[in-house]
């Protein structure tokens, strides 16, 4: 689906000592089966920017279209359930929406909310099970007996579940060991691949936004800073450092050999191997 | 000096589930700076919670200071160790942060006028002495960190013990507790404990303990670490990026003395061996 | 995030009533309540009204945004004005409608308890506005102090109040994040019959409070860590101190007392 905001400002409790602009004249498109990443600092509008993209927040001026929904101030109440169950949301630390019994419950509990015909529900749960990497056996055990890293599995499946069209991804790897991180976003860049969701990743890690994104997006201080392809982004340095984000450690090593040796490598998401290879070649060369 | 020693310890949360430590034994030196590496679930939090004694041994003793922990010296044990916790959010007891920084000193007597010369001392450690009437919700996480380890260092122990402290942070704080950490090191010489899976927090140790199953799996320095880097895969740790590409580089004859943690070292070395040739 | 808002959250400010020492506050308040009960005729009620008005101007804060904080009330005295002119059968009959009548002494009542309502909930609600949270706690610590003697905790009780009020921002934020993360998941917290409302809760709830476990133990152990084993032997940091406004103040309000008792019937 696709996505736009045309305009929207956002101020949380307007009128009181408290009120406070989180997103400013926010303009973006979101194309549709796009992987985009949306990065900025703590407080830079960035959840902000999310909650309108499912109708938890209505913007306080401007329009956010998402398909064929529209949301403004103006607009007459709609069914947001319909636009809930095609944007699925891993919010941080999604392990914390967890309450059922079982764990079977908690998955089969957004379906049921959506009302998934009876016969669908069943096999959905084995196919998220599958796409999480658990076993069949925790599906009678209780969420609150698992593991952290399989507690976060199961919520994710929660939301898979949904088949959605739209995945928003909060920062889905926070708190996790470097195994865990990158197991979790493997799995949804497959998933991204093989149904064609639009996917929106939040996220800190930069190295994670050049990994997988198609396009990136800078916000900062509720406003968009830049936007383009990964290697557009971190073609600036200094707007970077503006929102107080890094660069990947790749880039940055291979900027240390450029300054070294003179050379310059294009980091196409090359692997270790390839890189070092590339490296001796150039060197050769010279 | 022996900072903390566990001798022969054994350690298990529940009579029916498996040892989390067995015949466990480990010495950190005072002065040094320790990280402990591991993955979840591999008994390095464990450690941390025996070496205060907010848990007790089934069998075997653990030292402070050469002072053997026992249920009646715990509270003076825990003024020589000072532990800085995994989750910003649910060690932050004051409703300002010099109310927090406070509440350990009030814990332990101290006169007032003491107290608020700690607690500038111990903001100015961390560089939160500007936030000094800051409430709580209005600190980022690598913020309230900080503020942790200015509560622990107002007590003036000689160990600082960090359990995961920087695992729910954002890269900014992480660097922000490791800046943090360094130049208290730098400042005061204490015994540093560092409980980790972040590899990039290793650097500033001198030393490296890697756990695995409850028990130590490699003790070494810390640049010599990665020299047995497929032992570390072996178990499931994650290379960094500098190390692995060494490790390729090595493969075409560029040598490696020890795989370097830091960009600017592969990079030199690098250098200086193309020179060479 | 910090899209809630508490009645009579408190507005940081360095007006002359934010400077009270929070112990003066409270003990106006405290003996405000009982004198609004004493009032028996329009002067009376006039001056009381006068009072609380001067300290609204006092607070610097805008008068709209106090009246905004007390409109969860409004219903309240809007609703016992009505009770009083049902209920009151005393004075002479004003109008009838069927056997139903409506006496003036019903008007006069309701009138006069609305209005002693209204200024209750408006001078306390300046103590919130005006005074952190944490300041109310300590100045009760210190007024209860000498109930030590009588075995009641105070210190333990004031211990309590401020790691709740520590909370209770992390907590709401908590609960928005949570209800979010359900209403994403299909829960509709807003329509539907009262039976589903309910229902809605509880993916709500339980999160909630297991979250709200963990923080506690945490919490728990971070304390002992830091050496906390009860009042025994503790120092204080924070310390109250009365200072000269809060003298001219006790003075001003005894006065407007006196004037009170002289203006009853």
């Amino acid at each position: 689906m696709e996505i736009t905001f045309k305009d929207v400002s956002y101020t949380y409790q307007p009128n009181t000592p408290f009120s406070h602009q989180a997103l400013t004249n926010m303009n973006l498109t979101i194309r549709d089966q796009e992987f985009v990443a949306v990065v900025g600092h703590t407080g830079s509008g960035k959840s902000t920017l999310l909650q309108h993209i499912n109708g938890l927040l209505i913007p306080s001026s401007g329009e956010v279209q998402i398909g064929s929904f529209v949301l403004s101030k103006g607009q007459k109440k709609q069914d947001l359930k319909k636009l809930r169950e095609k944007v699925g949301v891993v919010f941080q630390y999604p392990e914390h929406q967890l309450f059922e019994e079982t764990v079977e419950r908690d998955i089969r509990f957004a379906m049921e909310n959506f009302h998934i015909p009876k016969e669908d529900i069943q096999p959905r749960i084995m196919e998220a099970l599958a796409q999480v990497n658990l076993e069949e056996e925790v599906l009678a055990k209780s969420p609150f007996e698992l593991s952290g890293g399989q507690m976060r599995r199961v919520a994710i499946a929660g939301v898979l579940a949904m088949k959605p069209e739209v995945l928003i991804l909060d920062e889905p790897t926070a708190g996790l060991d470097p195994q865990g991180q990158q197991a979790i976003m493997d799995l949804f860049y497959r998933i991204h691949k093989e149904r064609g969701t639009t996917t929106i990743l939040v996220t800190h890690q930069m190295a994670d936004a050049l990994a997988y994104a198609d396009r990136i997006i800078v916000l900062a201080k509720g406003s968009m800073l830049m936007e383009g392809t990964p290697e557009q982004v971190f073609a600036n340095p200094d707007l970077l450092a503006e929102a107080n984000l890094d660069m990947p450690e790749v880039l940055t090593l291979l900027n240390h050999f450029e300054e070294r040796f003179g050379i310059h490598i294009a980091y196409q998401r090359q692997s270790a191997h390839d890189l070092a290879k590339e490296m001796i070649e150039k060197l050769r060369e010279t | 000096m022996v900072a903390i020693e566990f001798r022969d310890v054994y350690f298990r949360y529940n009579e029916d589930t498996p040892w989390v430590l067995k015949n466990f034994n480990l010495k950190i030196e005072s002065k040094e700076t320790v990280a402990i590496l591991g993955h979840n679930g591999s008994g390095k939090s464990t450690i941390a919670k025996l070496a205060n004694g907010l848990l007790m041994p089934q069998a075997g003793e653990i030292f402070i200071d050469d002072r053997k922990i026992t249920p009646t010296n715990v509270w003076e044990i825990r003024q020589k160790i000072g532990m800085v916790f995994q989750n910003p959010e649910n060690q932050f007891v004051g409703t300002t942060v010099r109310d927090d920084v406070a509440f350990g000193l009030e814990n332990r007597a101290i006169a007032r006028e003491e107290m608020l010369r700690r607690i500038q001392e111990s903001l100015q450690q961390v560089g939160m002495e500007a936030y000094e009437n800051h409430e709580p919700h209005h600190l980022s996480g690598g913020q309230k960190q900080r503020v942790a380890i200015a509560s622990v260092m107002a007590i003036h122990p000689q160990v600082l013990l960090l359990d995961e402290a920087t695992a729910m942070l954002d890269p900014r704080g992480k660097k922000e507790i490791l800046a943090t950490v360094l130049s208290l090191k730098e400042q005061l010489a204490i015994t540093t404990v560092m409980i980790t899976h972040d590899l990039q927090e290793i650097s500033i140790a001198d030393r490296v303990i890697v756990m695995n199953k409850g028990a130590i799996f490699k003790d070494t320095t810390t640049d010599k670490l990665f020299n047995s880097h497929q032992e570390l895969q072996s178990i499931g740790l994650t290379i960094p990026l500098s190390v692995q590409l060494a490790i390729e580089l090595e493969q075409y004859g560029y040598p490696f003395s020890t795989y370097p943690l830091k960009q600017e070292e592969l990079i030199e070395t690098l250098w200086k061996s193309h020179l060479k040739m | 995030m910090k899209s809630y808002m508490i009645i009579g959250q408190y507005v940081p400010g360095h007006s002359f009533i934010h400077r009270l020492d929070p112990r003066t506050k409270l003990m106006i308040i405290f003996t405000f309540v009982f004198i609004v009960f004493f009032a028996n005729n329009l002067v009376s009620y006039s001056w009381l009204t006068l009072f609380a008005f001067a300290a609204v101007l006092l607070t610097q804060l805008r008068l709209g945004y106090i009246i905004k904080g007390i409109t969860p009330v409004w219903f309240l005295i809007v609703f016992t004005l009505l009770l009083h002119i049902i209920v009151t059968k005393e004075g002479p009959i004003l109008l009838e409608i069927g056997s139903f009548a409506i006496h003036q002494g019903g008007i006069e009542r309701g009138l006069m308890i609305s209005w002693r309502f209204m200024l209750l909930v408006l001078v306390t609600s300046l103590l919130t506005l005006t005074t952190a949270p944490m300041e109310i706690t300590d100045a009760l610590e210190m007024l209860l102090g000498p109930f030590k003697k009588l075995r009641i905790p105070v210190h333990e009780l004031a211990l309590m109040m401020s790691i709740s009020l520590r909370f209770i921002p992390t907590l709401l934020d908590e609960t928005e994040k949570i209800s979010k993360a359900q209403a994403s998941r299909g829960v509709d917290f807003r329509t539907g019959s009262m039976k589903s409302r309910i229902y809605a809760i509880v993916p709500l709830l339980v999160p909630l409070f297991i979250s709200a476990f963990k923080r506690a133990e945490d919490l728990a152990m971070a304390m002992e860590a830091r050496g906390y084993r009860g009042s025994e032997g503790r120092t204080k940091l924070r310390q109250l101190q009365f200072k000269r406004i809060d003298y001219i103040t006790a003075i001003v309000y005894l006065a407007v007392m006196i004037m009170f008792l002289f203006l009853r019937q």
